[in-house]
């Protein structure tokens, strides 16, 4: 289904997927300012902050009654930094009419609700209250804390911060624990004001209504705004460094991962070719790293590449004993460099490639997946179907998919292992 | 295959008993993109022994039911991943307390899929090789589960909780169990619960019902009847600790907090009763919650949940707090206030309201469709019978549930300190 691109007043847009397929209604707003360590903690506070009461529900338990008295509606924010910029998501998804006693349409009152959040917060004197800021800059900190518990996601951050130091890429897009602790009411008041004015935005509705008169509940609030959204562009030039760092905590596992900087990247860069080669290399259950690291070696559980397509990197990682980090190393290598030589067959390309494609597809399954495929999109404005980014993938010849290996280069390699002699990997 | 159409949902379900024993469930979504399979046995980490020849019963090493998992990808021709990678479904696997599932998710080559499916698991391979290669792959997913402190904080709640029953035991076993599974083990285990008797096939998505029973036609093998596996754990009612404490490297102190169900069940009504419940104990509509935040005691990570099995059933509350132990006197006094004051009609409206639609929106997906419809048939519940009896639910039956169910003296109280 193609995706509706209607542009808005005060340089905003709506992308309207219509059809009454699913069983839930969804409007997602999509707000993107530039990561910066000065700001970053001020915009996080706001998903959680915004989300969580409003003036006319002012409390938190009001809050989520009404939202239990829309049927369950869900309304909540996320912050996420694609090619090194800080995007907040605000959702509101809601039962389809077909599911609601009496056939009521919730679109109306949970699109309002989720307006009323970002333009009628619970504020006193101006600023958010400081029982509502305190408790979710708490949670803020905690939650950046928390970080550390999974230390998987740990060590690929760790990683990230070697293999982009001094680049949005490698900054937390929910701020740093120093400025979350820092950070005052007036700043996060201040934040919201700048969000409004000067954030780019996109909106992405999912169902069918009356479009028209969406499209003016959204404008309507934004009438007094002066808006002077930045222009999106993507560093993603990079100079190779061949980083190699060992750290250790209490764990019984290592954590072992590479850092590659691939010549790949959106808008102008083989994309489809790069993520035809992620997937061989170590994007599905049948690829080279699958079989080889895992079930050939018996090295690990998991040992996986990742590709960024905005900031032009790609992680791998794996979990494993720290003894046998260098052959993993190795052998990750190795399956780079045969990919680059041409040493898979035409059933493992294949393979990868109609794995990547039905997983592409089945985004289309429900609206919290879509939304996910077109919020990646709204950074670069460019609206393609899964149906459509599956037939570029067709398209990717075993040329590309070598040619996108040579693209890719080794830089950072980062080990987290187990209490003992430190040494390097 | 018998019709079922779900008066609220409106969705038509198909659902029969296939002449070699296999339950089978259909549930037609013809606007979806994919369609999941899932293939599902009775058996999980809780069911630990075997009868033997003599007439008795063996206990087998911990972890062997996810051991079994694994392998099941393996046979005599290659691996399963080989052929579903021709197909291009995301296939997958996984064992819980209490069984052991299969699964496909495919947007292309669903049919093909699906054959796939049926044949592999009914065809199991297990040679001293293939066992043994297997050792180091589960090794490091034990120790990834060993670094993992939702994972810690939950098991030492259950080893706190249960004295004897096996749900206190890693589903994964340990690095140490798992090296005495042999092949003859791994057969007589498939052998006893890999019955289709003690199955069900749940499709769910874009496929009709037609299809399934035709794939089930071709490819299942007749099963010879079998009873139920039935255990009788000598678990007595009472927790054997009431605080479990322990540390790992985190950055702030976790916990689980765990009322013990002294009966288990599977009546719908109980399930449904159970999500209410916890809603109206420490839900985000409640003044508890706003409290226990507002006191810097919980945080987003808080959340409430129930969950039961064969011998088993917790009461769960869990989270982040720098003081547990006050968390866990609120929910205490919270509990005991709702068992004397009873249950506000008007609120239990609301979030009766609330469930409902939470309960509906995510129905979208057919994985989700496809692993409610199977689970509710290895309790040996009608499919979406949890929802009616939702619906059918009074505040004074939920009332009378949390009177029933929860008792303040018999909880545990897990923690994972930074350390």
């Amino acid at each position: 289904m193609q995706p509706i691109h209607i542009p808005l007043q005060h340089q905003m847009s709506l992308i309207h997927l219509p059809g009454e397929q699913f069983r839930t209604g969804r409007l997602t707003g999509v707000f993107t300012v530039p990561l910066r360590p000065s700001t970053a903690a001020g915009y996080a506070i706001l998903p959680g902050l915004l989300s969580r009461c409003c003036e006319a529900y002012p409390t938190v338990p009001a809050f989520n009654r009404r939202l239990d008295d829309l049927y369950g509606a869900s309304l909540y924010g996320n912050v996420i930094a694609p090619g090194g910029w800080q995007t907040l998501v605000f959702s509101v998804n809601f039962l389809n009419r077909r599911y609601v006693p009496g056939g009521e349409d919730l679109t109306e009152q949970a699109t309002q609700l989720l307006l009323d959040t970002l333009f009628r917060p619970a504020l006193e004197n101006g600023v958010f209250r400081e029982s509502d800021f305190n408790e979710e800059k708490r949670c803020l900190l905690e939650r950046l804390q928390g970080e550390f518990n999974n230390k998987r996601l740990y060590a690929r951050r760790r990683c990230k911060e070697l293999l982009c130091p001094d680049h949005p890429f490698s900054l937390d897009p929910n701020g740093t624990e120093e400025t979350v602790a820092a950070l005052t009411v007036h700043q996060a008041a201040e934040a919201r004001k700048e969000l409004l004015a000067n954030a780019r935005i996109h909106w992405i509705y999912q169902g069918d209504t009356d479009i028209d008169a969406l499209v003016h509940t959204l404008e309507k609030p934004f009438r007094e705004i002066h808006r002077q959204p930045p222009t999106v562009t993507v560093d993603t030039a990079f100079t190779l460094k061949q980083c190699e760092k060992t750290e250790e905590l209490d764990l019984k596992q290592a954590k072992l991962v590479l850092g590659f900087r691939i010549a790949a990247a959106e808008p102008d860069g083989d994309v489809m070719a790069a993520r035809v080669m992620n997937a061989l290399w170590g994007g599905c259950p049948s690829s080279l790293l699958f079989k080889h690291v895992r079930e050939e070696q018996s090295l690990c559980y998991y040992c996986a590449s990742s590709y960024d397509r905005f900031q032009g990197v790609m992680l791998v990682d794996c979990g494993v004993e720290a003894a046998d980090a260098d052959k993993a190393k190795a052998e990750i290598l190795k399956q780079l460099d045969a990919i680059r030589e041409g040493n898979f067959s035409d059933e493992e390309l294949e393979a990868a490639r109609r794995s990547i494609i039905q997983h592409f597809s089945s985004l289309e399954d429900t609206p919290g997946d879509r939304e996910g495929w077109y919020v990646g999109q709204t950074l670069h404005d460019t609206y393609l179907t899964t149906d459509e980014v599956g037939k570029y993938l067709l398209a990717v010849t075993k040329e590309d998919v070598c040619r996108a290996a040579r693209l890719t280069h080794f830089d950072t390699a980062y080990l987290l292992k187990p209490l003992e002699e430190v040494e390097n990997v | 295959m018998t019709e079922y159409r779900h008066p609220l949902l409106g969705d038509t379900l198909y659902l029969d008993t296939h002449p070699s024993g296999l339950t089978v469930v259909v549930w037609p979504m013809p606007s979806a993109a994919s369609a999941y399979g899932v293939f599902a046995t009775r058996y999980g980490s809780v069911y630990n022994t075997l009868p033997t020849p003599e007439g008795g019963e063996e206990t087998v090493p911990e972890g062997i039911a996810h051991y079994l998992e694994h392998k099941l990808f393996e046979s005599e021709e290659g691996d399963a991943f080989t052929r579903f990678a021709d197909t291009g479904a995301s296939a997958n696997a996984y064992t819980s307390f209490d069984k052991t599932a299969y699964l496909f998710q495919a947007t292309e080559n669903i049919l093909p899929s699906l054959d796939i499916l049926l044949d592999f698991v009914q065809q199991p391979y297990f040679t001293e090789e293939t066992v043994q290669k297997e050792q180091g792959i589960i090794g490091q997913e034990i120790r990834m589960c060993e670094d993992n402190p939702d994972r810690r904080v939950l098991f030492n709640l259950l080893r706190g909780m249960y004295h004897t029953h096996p749900v206190r035991v890693d589903i994964a076993g340990t690095v140490e169990s798992i090296s005495h599974i042999t092949p003859e083990l791994l057969y007589r285990c498939y052998g006893r619960y890999y019955n289709l008797h003690n199955m069900v096939l749940a499709v769910a998505g874009r496929i009709t019902p037609e299809e399934v029973w035709d794939a089930c036609n071709r490819l299942l093998k007749p099963a010879a009847p079998m009873e139920p596996a039935t255990f009788a754990w000598d678990e007595p009612e009472n927790v054997c600790e009431t605080l479990v404490e322990d540390t790992m490297p985190v950055a702030a102190p976790l916990f689980c907090l765990g009322y013990k169900e002294p009966h288990t069940t599977t009546d719908p009504a109980d399930l449904a009763g159970a999500r209410v419940l916890v809603e109206l104990l420490a839900g985000k509509s409640t003044e508890l919650y706003s409290r226990l935040m507002a006191q810097g005691l919980i945080n987003d990570e808080f959340g409430a949940e129930y969950w039961g099995g064969p011998g088993f059933g917790v009461w769960l509350f869990s989270g982040e707090s720098s003081q547990p132990e006050q968390v866990r006197d609120a929910l205490h006094q919270q509990v005991q206030q709702l068992q004397q004051e009873g249950i506000d009609p008007a609120l239990f409206e609301t979030v009766r309201r609330g469930i409902y639609g939470r309960l509906v929106s995510g129905l979208d997906d057919p994985s989700a469709c496809g692993e409610l419809v199977m689970s509710h048939l290895l309790d040996g519940i009608r499919p979406l019978e949890e929802l009616d009896a939702l619906m059918a639910l009074t505040a004074e039956d939920v009332h009378r549930q949390l009177c029933r169910r929860l008792t303040v003296e018999n909880s545990t109280l897990s923690v994972v300190r930074p350390g």
